[in-house]
């Protein structure tokens, strides 16, 4: 499908095609769900404003104009103002519910080393969670950009602002990353435990 | 190049690291964090939202197309009585 597909599926869902809802639902629930779980830690948090994403498209998807950017920047801006409000709502309480769950994890195999894995799994945890103590700001674009791999010009339509905006927060977002590493494991060393190859286990 | 230069991003930029020690550390540090992250990322690239919320979005489609179908009575009533309103005024002014 080409990107005007998804323009294509909302004059559908305009004139009441539930199938064409469907598939845009279940092209664009994905990414949606994981930017606002990364960002506000909690399943059930991402779990709320996916739906209420696609229930607001259905309240105000005539207010989406194509030449201004693409349904699924659109999309994002609903989800990130969503989160916005519940990050400003419980500013002092930061849910982390939830780790990287198990079934989230490749499974073991007979050439890998337990130890390694589990060095791998405590680094992936600590950065995760790095990542939930960045500022909003830097951490939408963590999520974005080195999570989601978007690149940099979908990322500022999604968070509507400048490409050099978006390049600068992530230069400064890695640049603080390392201190919130640090943070989360208590000043154990941390960087090197993401990467098992070189550790000198 | 100084090491502002350097992380300001000017081009052949690591021939830098090769005469700067704390950048070339520095430099490390964060591709391995790059590293980390797209670990991270490849590593819950498959979350998606559970089926209930799908069934969900689903209804709330449904419900808006079947509100969309239906005449609003309520609506049709209060221009109704606005329009009767009107006539009896009309009428009350013409009488008086």
């Amino acid at each position: 499908m080409t990107p005007n597909a998804d323009d294509q599926l909302l004059i559908r869902i305009h004139s009441g095609d539930e199938q064409a809802f469907v598939s845009l639902y279940r092209r664009r629930q994905g990414a949606i769900y994981r930017f606002t779980f990364h960002m506000s830690g909690s399943e059930t948090v991402a779990e709320d404003i996916t739906q209420e994403v696609f229930l607001t498209l259905l309240r105000e998807g005539l207010g989406y104009q194509a030449d201004r950017g693409s349904l699924s920047g659109y999309l994002f801006g609903i989800a990130r103002k969503l989160v916005l409000r519940h990050l400003e709502r419980g500013r002092h309480d930061v849910a982390l519910e939830s780790g990287i769950e198990d079934a989230a994890l490749p499974a073991l195999t007979a050439d890998v080393d337990p130890l390694r894995e589990l060095t791998r799994r405590e680094g992936l945890e600590a950065l995760r969670r790095a990542v939930l103590a960045l500022p909003r700001r830097y951490r939408e674009v963590v999520v974005l950009c080195d999570l989601e791999e978007m690149d940099y010009a979908d990322a500022a339509a999604a968070l509507g602002c400048p490409i050099g905006t978006v390049r600068s927060r992530l230069h400064r977002a890695r640049a603080l990353l390392p201190d919130k590493l640090n943070q989360e494991r208590n000043g154990r060393p941390a960087v090197r435990a993401l990467n098992p190859a070189r550790c000198a286990i | 190049m100084n090491c502002e230069e350097f992380w300001n991003g000017e081009p052949h930029g690591l021939e830098h690291l090769r005469e700067c020690s704390a950048c070339a550390t520095r430099f490390e540090l964060q591709e391995e964090l790059v590293w980390g992250l797209q670990q991270l990322g490849a590593l819950t690239r498959h979350l998606q939202a559970p089926a209930r919320v799908e069934a969900q979005v689903v209804a709330g489609f449904r419900g808006r197309m079947e509100l969309g179908r239906r005449p609003a009575p309520a609506h049709l009533w209060w221009t109704a009585g606005a329009w009767a309103a009107g006539l009896l005024v009309t009428a009350g002014i013409a009488l008086f």
